[in-house]
């Protein structure tokens, strides 16, 4: 599960990067999917872990559970307001949420 | 000719490099989401955003066709030479009368509760705005007497001494021998 932190984190510097990037080529609105993309994958790091320590994988299933019942339910509420850039950057954050669980089921040699 | 709302919420939407590369696509005839989005490089949702953003400022249009998305561009709008965007109504003085109208009803309706001040506002412009309520009590030009002064505005507010203080600082009130004036 190391490995998987490790990824988790190296996925956080590399999209942080290439915010940086699309800020650079006037694309601020890009920027910020791409810093809230970042973000998910730095919590989820930071979740694992705490998880890890305490010798329980099995809740960070359960954290992910939550965070997708969570998100899922603000991109419910940002679509009912019409709200463009939130309904942007709820789908962000289940998108990468499904790429970590991905991530994780292929680490577990699901 | 174009209001200033407007103009700021176009100029706004061409801030950004993505919009003005699907703009410069459009102009070459109406396209579907999807083909944007892969032209472009984005992913469908950050797609979908920006159309959003370019719709809200009249810069395209959209039409459903089957289970897919077809954009536009304004040509009329994208047409519009700067100098024509740039022109707009310089906003009336009544206009910008009216919203400081609004603005007093606002900080005076958070203010008071009926004839009672509820606190003093703490930022200049919002404590103006409550002086000068207050200060509707008072006859310009008229003499006032300490005791009577002190009087009306505590039954107002009871730190009547800061609000006296902060009339006087604020050219509001002038202060003669123990007795006080309106000028204002």
């Amino acid at each position: 599960m190391e490995d998987f932190i490790a990824e988790l984190k190296a996925q956080h510097a590399a999209l942080n990067e290439q915010a940086a990037a699309l800020r650079a080529q006037d694309k601020g609105d890009e920027a910020v999917f791409c810093t809230v993309r970042a973000n998910v994958y730095d919590i989820c790091a930071t979740v694992c872990n705490v998880h890890m320590k305490r010798g329980d994988p099995a809740a960070f299933d359960a954290a992910l559970e939550r965070f997708r019942n969570e998100w899922g339910a603000s991109l419910e509420a940002a679509k009912q307001q019409d709200n463009a850039k939130k309904i942007c950057v709820e789908e962000t954050k289940l998108e990468a949420l499904a790429d970590v669980a991905a991530r994780l089921a292929a680490a577990r040699g699901e | 000719m174009m209001d200033r709302e407007t103009a700021i919420r176009i100029f706004k939407c061409l801030s950004d490099a993505s919009r003005l590369n699907i703009i410069s696509t459009l102009q070459t005839g109406e396209a579907y989401g999807e083909l944007l989005a892969q032209r472009l490089g984005l992913s469908a949702s950050t797609l979908s955003f920006h159309m959003k953003k370019l719709e809200e400022a009249g810069l395209v249009a959209s039409r459903k066709e089957q289970y897919y998305t077809v954009y536009t561009l304004n040509e009329a709008l994208t047409q519009m030479r700067l100098a024509e965007l740039i022109a707009g109504e310089i906003p009336e003085e009544d206009e910008a009368r009216q919203r400081e109208d609004a603005y007093r009803k606002k900080v005076i309706d958070a203010f008071f509760d009926g004839e009672q001040l509820k606190s003093i506002p703490v930022q200049r412009k919002k404590k103006l705005i409550v002086l000068e309520k207050i200060a509707e009590r008072f006859t310009p030009g008229q003499v006032y007497e300490e005791a009577a002064l002190s009087e009306t505005i505590a039954r107002i507010h009871p730190d009547y001494c800061t609000i006296r203080r902060d009339m006087i600082s604020e050219g509001i009130l002038r202060r003669e021998n123990g007795r006080y004036v309106r000028i204002r």
